[in-house]
């Protein structure tokens, strides 16, 4: 951790409101990310950002220097995320994955904007979107998936499978519209 | 190659990074806010019950000591009103040990002295 943000995260710790408000205006936009991948609506993001900054800030005592200050908080992000969905009954369809390919990562190609993969992202149904967000983007393993949102690890294979195909499908869809297809 | 494309998604995931409303830092500043200060409510709650824990016990324990010490007086002050018939071993028809009964007039004659 740099001297900046160390001085940052003291200040914070001492309750200090300017040193929480430029601690908020540094992570705002990355933690508001993470909440804009995970959650459909905006109001539901916004709601989550507030819960996890506020975590953030009365459990900084227990950030103790291990690991990057950045990943403590995105992990905590995640976390509120999660519990979000897991309360407002996030649901799976469960499938044989016995007949299901596994299938590629979709390509996502480089002309597509930040904004357009946002906009395929929207598309996908929560259940993809939690499973995609949480293999491709965050790197979890099936069973740390599975034991995060209460599913089985075969759950977990199918959503993972199933949003790749969707993706798949609505990059192209997108790629042919743009092309003038 | 999947490393690859699934790195493209995290760069982008990386580097999507949306503006929040203003509203969201009003909310976050008014709930920490209202933590210390529940905290401190709840500090004082606590404190409140202690004290009040403490209360009742030394309450109980008084009571539980005076009802002791009542006890045993009354049981005291009867015992120095009590006086014994006198003993007369002609009722006792059936055979006894001599020895035995010495020891029940000794016993009797230490009673009858308090």
């Amino acid at each position: 951790m740099n001297n900046h943000l160390q001085d940052l995260v003291d200040r914070c710790k001492k309750r200090d409101a300017l040193g929480q408000k430029e601690l908020y205006d540094l992570y705002k936009t990355t933690l508001f990310g993470i909440c804009r991948r995970y959650l459909h609506s905006i109001e539901d993001a916004e709601d989550v950002l507030t819960e996890s900054f506020v975590k953030i800030f009365t459990k900084l005592d227990d950030y103790k220097g291990e690991g990057s200050f950045e990943g403590w908080i995105k992990k905590i992000t995640v976390n509120e995320a999660l519990m979000f969905l897991r309360k407002h009954k996030l649901h799976f369809q469960e499938l044989d994955t016995f007949h299901l390919e596994f299938g590629e990562a979709p390509h996502y190609e480089d002309q597509l904007e930040e904004a357009d993969i946002m906009d395929l992202f929207e598309q996908l149904p929560p259940g993809y979107r939690t499973v995609l967000n949480m293999y491709d983007v965050e790197g979890y393993k099936h069973k740390e998936i599975a034991d995060l949102l209460g599913i089985s690890i075969n759950t977990s294979k199918s959503q993972l499978i199933l949003a790749r195909r969707k993706m798949k499908d609505l990059l192209e869809k997108k790629l042919n519209i743009s092309n003038g297809k | 190659m999947e490393n690859n494309k699934q790195g493209k998604l995290k760069f982008w995931a990386d580097s999507y990074k949306p503006e929040p409303d203003a509203k969201v830092w009003q909310s976050i500043e008014s709930r920490l806010t209202q933590e210390p200060s529940k905290r401190k409510a709840s500090i004082l709650t606590l404190t409140v019950l202690r004290i009040a824990a403490i209360f009742v016990f030394v309450l109980v324990s008084i009571g539980v000591f005076n009802t002791f010490i009542t006890g045993s007086s009354n049981i005291y002050s009867m015992g120095k009103t009590m006086e014994l018939s006198p003993l007369n071993l002609n009722d006792v028809s059936v055979y006894f040990e001599t020895q035995k009964v010495k020891d029940l007039r000794i016993a009797y004659a230490k009673l009858n002295q308090h």
